[in-house]
């Protein structure tokens, strides 16, 4: 078991403390995994989340649930490298999101909840083209990336149309495609599901499945209720600000 | 591949994404030029009224300084007005988002912002000037004028810490765009790039020599109209790369304390 989980809301620094050692204590997590230690952060005078502790170990995926507001954007974006914890620390494959930038950003696959990211005047070859280039895919493996994912969420018919004029389904697997095409280490979806049918949800299933079966971790973020449809290590909940098992 | 293979493929990405937004709205693209042609009208028979006065000769010598006034604003809206407007585009669309957590990053994503604004610059530049020569007149010094395209590109060099600046104010403030307006204009007052700046009160005209746009002005001139110019040229070009060399770093480094912070604060994706 590499998750860490408070079992009490209130902060408690010797508790805290016990986290951060406990998760130490695992190495594979630490050198090959995820290991968020301790992380809270702050808007204001409002704390959002508090000694968070996560472990994941290669080939794991984690549920977070909890209710609107309650901080899985926020947990999602820390992980993401995207905003800063006031406290705390993350590190992906001993990588640290600050100081080691570039490798950690490699090893990150990142989708934000809503339907927004794609770029409407372009078609969705153009958009995949172009997220390729930035994720910094090597010119030779471009092609092969493209449809790798063209093939997992079934974008063929889709490729040439552009992504103003395609549904809001059509458009968030051209999303899930964008965030499965430079084959992260880690997949950080929040709200996957978002507009998505039977058909689309068993696509990002068996995505997901897929980078589980190479080695790969997931974060998969969505409401009580509406859990991932595959095996998960840890099953969890933000409630008043900290992680819990669900 | 290295990578400052990568990173420059990463830009020249960005830049093709901008070439294509841009050319899916034909009618904005092209209405740039028509733009620039009523521009150097408007000039133009303002420049009639001109005789005799501030240095001019003639109405033709002012048009044509004027006309160059006209092509260094083209540069200076495409630097510092565009790549403020296209991040908070990106930003109200959450593709910024995306940029921040790529490989490609931040300051690079911001770096390559600026590509398309620059090519789309220096290609308003020229057709200003060759619009100005036929429809208006004006003598150009074909001789020296090509190699006004390297002074050019340092010049926007020069310019480019300001715009770098302009879309931190972005990340900063959320809206940069009275910004931009009010540093072109300005530059457009102390530049020297309407009137020469020898007409500026004593107490303002030191402004002229603080900042790269008069060198530019001046170099241009000198390189498209065979002017003369008030100092030596090289003296310029220095002037020119001392300004890049200095700024560029800096503003970088005032957009990486930036990003740092709206990180903190978590406001980097808010607009």
């Amino acid at each position: 078991m590499t998750n860490r989980v408070i079992e009490h809301p209130a902060p408690a620094p010797p508790a805290a403390a016990e986290e951060v050692t406990g998760l130490a204590a695992d190495p594979e997590a630490r050198a090959r995994g995820l290991a968020v230690a301790a992380v809270a952060k702050r808007f204001g005078d409002r704390t959002i989340i508090q000694d968070v502790e996560l472990g994941l170990r290669p080939g794991e995926a984690a549920w977070i649930s909890g209710r609107n507001g309650v901080g899985k954007t926020t947990l999602l974006r820390v992980v993401a490298g995207l905003i800063r914890p006031d406290e705390g620390t993350v590190h992906l494959a001993g990588f640290d999101p600050r100081r080691d930038r570039r490798a950690y950003a490699d090893r990150i696959g990142f989708l934000s909840a809503g339907d927004r990211g794609l770029y409407a005047r372009l078609t969705v070859t153009e958009n995949l083209q172009y997220a390729t280039r930035i994720a910094m895919v090597p010119r030779r493996g471009r092609s092969a990336a493209i449809d790798r994912v063209t093939r997992l969420f079934e974008l063929d018919e889709l490729l040439p149309r552009r992504a103003d004029r395609i549904s809001m389904g059509q458009r968030q697997r051209v999303r899930l495609a964008m965030t499965f095409l430079h084959d992260p280490l880690l997949l950080l979806l929040d709200e996957p599901r978002n507009s998505l049918d039977d058909e689309g949800l068993a696509l990002v299933v068996a995505a997901v499945q897929d980078r589980l079966d190479r080695g790969g971790m997931t974060i998969w973020c969505s409401p009580k209720g509406e859990p991932p449809p595959f095996r998960l290590a840890h099953e969890l909940v933000i409630a008043d600000g900290t992680l819990v098992r669900a | 591949m290295s990578a400052a293979v990568a990173y420059a493929d990463s830009a020249l990405a960005i830049l093709q994404r901008d070439f294509r937004l841009a050319w899916s709205y034909r009618f904005r693209f092209f209405s740039r030029y028509l733009s620039t042609l009523f521009s150097l009208a408007l000039f133009y028979y303002v420049s009639r009224m001109v005789s005799g006065g501030a240095g001019f000769e003639s109405s033709d010598e002012y048009y044509a300084f004027a006309v160059i006034g006209i092509i260094i604003l083209q540069v200076l809206t495409s630097v510092l007005a565009m790549p403020p407007m296209n991040l908070r585009q990106e930003l109200v669309m959450g593709s910024w988002e995306r940029t921040v957590v790529s490989p490609l990053g931040p300051v690079a994503g911001v770096l390559g912002m600026m590509a398309f604004p620059f090519l789309q610059a220096a290609v308003s530049a020229v057709v200003t000037l060759v619009f100005a020569a036929l429809f208006f007149g004006i003598d150009v010094a074909w001789a020296t004028a090509p190699l006004a395209l390297p002074v050019a590109l340092l010049g926007a060099v020069a310019f480019l810490p300001f715009g770098i600046l302009l879309v931190a104010g972005v990340l900063a403030f959320k809206q940069a765009s009275m910004g931009a307006s009010y540093i072109i204009t300005a530059i457009s007052l102390v530049g020297g790039l309407y009137f020469p700046v020898a007409l500026l009160p004593d107490w303002i005209e030191w402004t002229s020599q603080v900042q790269p746009f008069t060198p530019a002005a001046d170099l241009l001139r000198h390189l498209i109209l065979g002017t003369d110019i008030p100092s030596d040229p090289w003296l310029d070009v220095a002037k020119l790369t001392g300004f890049a060399l200095v700024l560029l770093p800096l503003s970088v480094a005032g957009l990486r304390l930036v990003l740092e912070r709206v990180r903190r604060t978590g406001t980097i994706v808010e607009y």
